[in-house]
């Protein structure tokens, strides 16, 4: 049933769900993992109409991360006027929970995630990059390419129809004809 | 289901509103609506040709109902199992194991490959992954979730070896289940054990 053939181009989880996206030889599939349940869409290249790169930063992904570590952060500010006790157990505190909002905050910040979207007429395929920009870069080039083959070779014009200057009308007599170079 | 519910085709990808034919071009593209740019290549495919079904079969709908893909005038009944396209009862190729729209339908007949394309079916493997796992905290009932938890992987198991992917991580998950298992009688062992030296 799966393309044994396939080749992963990119995966993304989200506390919601968890998306991958391979490359078969006529689409991208898309399987997207959702409360235990697995759907599969599927976006021809023949379909495809638009390809877009973009990079993003998450404005709700950044607020919510950037509270967090700040609240840990403000706890820690105040634990550590209670005395030497209060500074370590706020520091322990903060590295356990709110470090890793920190570093996710930081990320996010500096890197953003560069987003690939491919839109078929009839569904899209989305994929995230973190870190590998020029990964990022290459994936969208390389379904431009194959988006291009596949719709050269699908919509092709018949190999009989006649060449483009046999249509073309005789020249009449009455148009003067530049003289023939000597 | 939701995945292809709302696609309309082209989008802005930063804010998902349609975008129309006049904002389509190559290169950077700043979007009309919420006016942040995305870099973008154009493809325009030709339509391909369609099953040719009478566009007067007005099919009564409700009203918010989504309309079909090839008949903006008809309501959509059901979506194309491989593409999730819209179809109303026109466009419909129920072929018993699923409905697809005609394209998919003379791609899948093509292909001679009639055999049932699931869009959705359960993931018994990250079922039985966080049975395992969550079972790990309840050691007094061990041997249930181990028990459990190894069915779940079983057919897990089997799904990954239908699908041609990596077993190692059910085999990780059948181990947990077992250690589970085995564990959990230990303690039950122990329990009764201490018990009746209790008793005497
Ligand atoms: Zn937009
Ligand atoms: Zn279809
Ligand atoms: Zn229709």
């Amino acid at each position: 049933m799966i393309d044994p053939n396939r080749t992963l181009l990119g995966k993304w989880s989200s506390p919601l769900n968890r998306v991958r996206v391979y490359q078969t030889a006529e689409g991208l599939d898309v399987e997207t993992h959702e409360h235990f349940e697995v759907a599969n869409t599927r976006v021809f290249y023949e379909d495809v109409q638009l390809v877009t790169i973009h990079r993003e930063y998450g404005t709700l992904y950044l607020t919510l991360t950037g509270l967090f570590s700040f609240g840990f952060l403000l706890l820690f500010g105040y634990m550590a006027t209670l005395g030497e006790a209060g500074v370590v157990a706020g520091a322990v505190i903060f590295i356990m929970m709110g470090l890793p909002f920190t570093v996710a905050f930081l990320t996010r910040a500096f890197w953003g995630v560069d987003v690939v979207t491919v839109f078929g007429r009839r569904s899209k395929a989305t994929l995230r990059f973190k870190f590998r920009k020029r990964h990022a870069r290459e994936v969208y080039g390389k379904i431009c390419a194959l988006v291009r083959a596949a719709q050269r070779v699908a919509f092709a014009p018949p190999a009989e129809a006649s060449p483009a200057e046999s249509l073309a009308p005789p020249i009449p007599d009455s148009v003067l004809l530049p003289p023939p170079e000597q | 289901m939701a995945i292809a519910l709302a696609y309309a085709g082209p989008q802005c990808p930063r804010c998902g509103i349609v975008l129309t034919a006049d904002h389509l071009r190559n290169g950077i593209i700043t979007c009309p609506i919420c006016v942040r740019p995305f870099e973008a290549t154009v493809f325009t495919p030709p339509e391909r040709p369609r099953v040719a079904v009478a566009e007067t079969h007005v099919v009564a709908g409700p009203v918010e109902a989504n309309a079909c893909a090839n008949h903006a005038r008809n309501a959509a009944v059901t979506s194309c199992a491989r593409c999730g396209l819209f179809i109303c009862s026109l466009c419909e190729m129920n072929v018993g194991t699923g409905s697809y729209c005609p394209s998919c339908f003379d791609r899948v007949r093509a292909e001679g490959t009639l055999a049932p394309v699931a869009t959705r079916y359960r993931d018994w493997a990250s079922i039985a992954r966080l049975t395992a796992i969550v079972g790990l905290l309840f050691y007094i009932f061990w041997p249930f979730v181990g028990g459990l938890a190894l069915f779940f992987a079983v057919k897990g198991m089997r799904q990954r070896k239908e699908q041609g992917r990596s077993r190692i991580g059910m085999a990780i998950v059948m181990l947990i289940a077992i250690g589970e298992i085995v564990g959990g009688i230990v303690i039950y062992g122990f329990m009764v054990w201490a018990f009746t030296r209790g008793i005497k």
